[in-house]
């Protein structure tokens, strides 16, 4: 037990936060992140994994300060084309998960209020038709952190 | 009766060179075009004389594909998702390149549709940004449309007017590779990944070395 240390506890604590496991009604959100921006870009992207242990539930809207607009995008492959479009509804099947991730859905943000710099995190409202509000902050990486994957 | 032990052998010889010819057939294939993440062409298609300016300023033309394999792709410096992700894995891939000793004479050109807002002083900041060796260029629209096409790469600027600012663009996301005589060798299918974009490279360029040593061990290209 000496392990234990309060210390011990604040830290693992700590950790746990940093996973960002934001829960309500057998939601959570993982592994939030958003791209940090190239010089000159003036839109970006936040990605992140929502695990549901309860019944099916959707994001029907986001909303973030810093930029003009947040919407839910996805992207639809035609003629060989990424064709981003947005999406009104993004489901969360029962006992699921709905992975938002580079080159699928993801958050765009439209209208940066200023470039995201790596060591910076994004405040994020996700918002539920059943589980309501759902507050996220996404730390601003270059690229997909390893555990949340990077796509097929 | 005394037939049929020889009708059984014949069969089984012919089931036998069937799938030995089958197999030769396969290898044949597989030497002619490799499989990578995306198609090589059998038989691939010089480009035609195109005219873009890079982001130093300077023209960008068919002169300047010669001599180098080319890894183009094309989008534009607003979009969020796929063209950081595609750009990031191609610096990636450069870093492979390198460490294996095979990037001397390869190049990579993000082609920017977006001509509107994408000029080549923002556009060279843009792709430094991924990897220094990644070169930006962009054109008239015409230009532009005219270079895509010759590589299959569709795209579409879906602007409502002149004080639209927030228009998306919609773009192939496949890399195009462009080889030393100028010629459309191969694509690169979605999502893009280094690791898989280095293997295919590495094949195309062992076939490439091993026809130009059959053809008589040349030096030229």
């Amino acid at each position: 037990m000496g392990h234990l240390t309060p210390k011990t506890l604040v830290l693992a604590g700590a950790v746990l936060a940093a996973c960002a496991v934001q829960a309500r009604d057998g939601l959570s959100i993982e592994n939030a992140w958003a791209r940090e921006s190239p010089p000159g870009s003036v839109n970006g992207a936040v990605y992140l994994m929502i695990a549901n242990t309860g019944a099916v539930d959707r994001l029907i809207g986001v909303g973030a300060r810093i930029a003009r607009r947040a919407e839910l995008h996805t992207h639809r492959y035609e003629h060989g084309m990424a064709m981003m479009e947005k999406v009104e509804a993004i489901e969360v099947p029962a006992r699921g998960r709905a992975a938002l991730r580079p080159h699928g859905d993801h958050v765009m943000l439209v209208g940066l209020e200023r470039p995201l710099e790596r060591g910076e995190a994004v405040a994020l409202e996700l918002e539920f038709a059943g589980a309501g509000t759902i507050r996220v902050r996404a730390p601003v990486l270059r690229e997909a952190p390893v555990a949340a994957g990077n796509g097929s | 009766m005394t037939r049929w032990p020889f009708v059984a052998a014949a069969c089984a010889l012919a089931v036998a060179a069937g799938w030995w010819a089958g197999a030769v057939t396969r290898t044949v294939e597989r030497a002619s075009t490799p499989e990578i993440a995306g198609v090589v062409y059998p038989q691939p298609a010089a480009l035609d004389e195109f005219g873009l300016v890079d982001h130093h300023g300077r023209r960008f033309d068919l002169k300047r594909l010669k001599g180098w394999w080319t890894f183009a792709l094309i989008g534009y410096t607003h979009c969020p998702d796929v063209c950081p992700t595609t750009l990031i894995e191609l610096g990636k891939t450069q870093r492979m390149l390198s460490a294996d000793g095979l990037n001397e004479g390869v190049r990579y050109v993000f082609v920017s549709v977006d001509p509107a807002r994408d000029p080549p002083e923002r556009l060279r900041e843009y792709v430094g940004y991924f990897h220094e060796d990644i070169l930006g260029a962009t054109g008239s629209d015409h230009a532009i449309a005219d270079f895509a096409a010759q590589l299959n790469l569709a795209y579409f600027v879906a602007r409502e007017d002149e004080a639209d600012r927030d228009y998306p663009v919609s773009h192939s996301s496949s890399v195009a590779l462009i080889d030393p005589q100028g010629r459309y060798h191969a694509v690169f299918t979605p999502p893009l990944d280094a690791q898989r974009v280095e293997e295919g490279f590495r094949k195309i360029l062992k076939r490439w070395e091993t026809a130009r040593e059959n053809a008589g061990g040349g030096s030229d290209a």
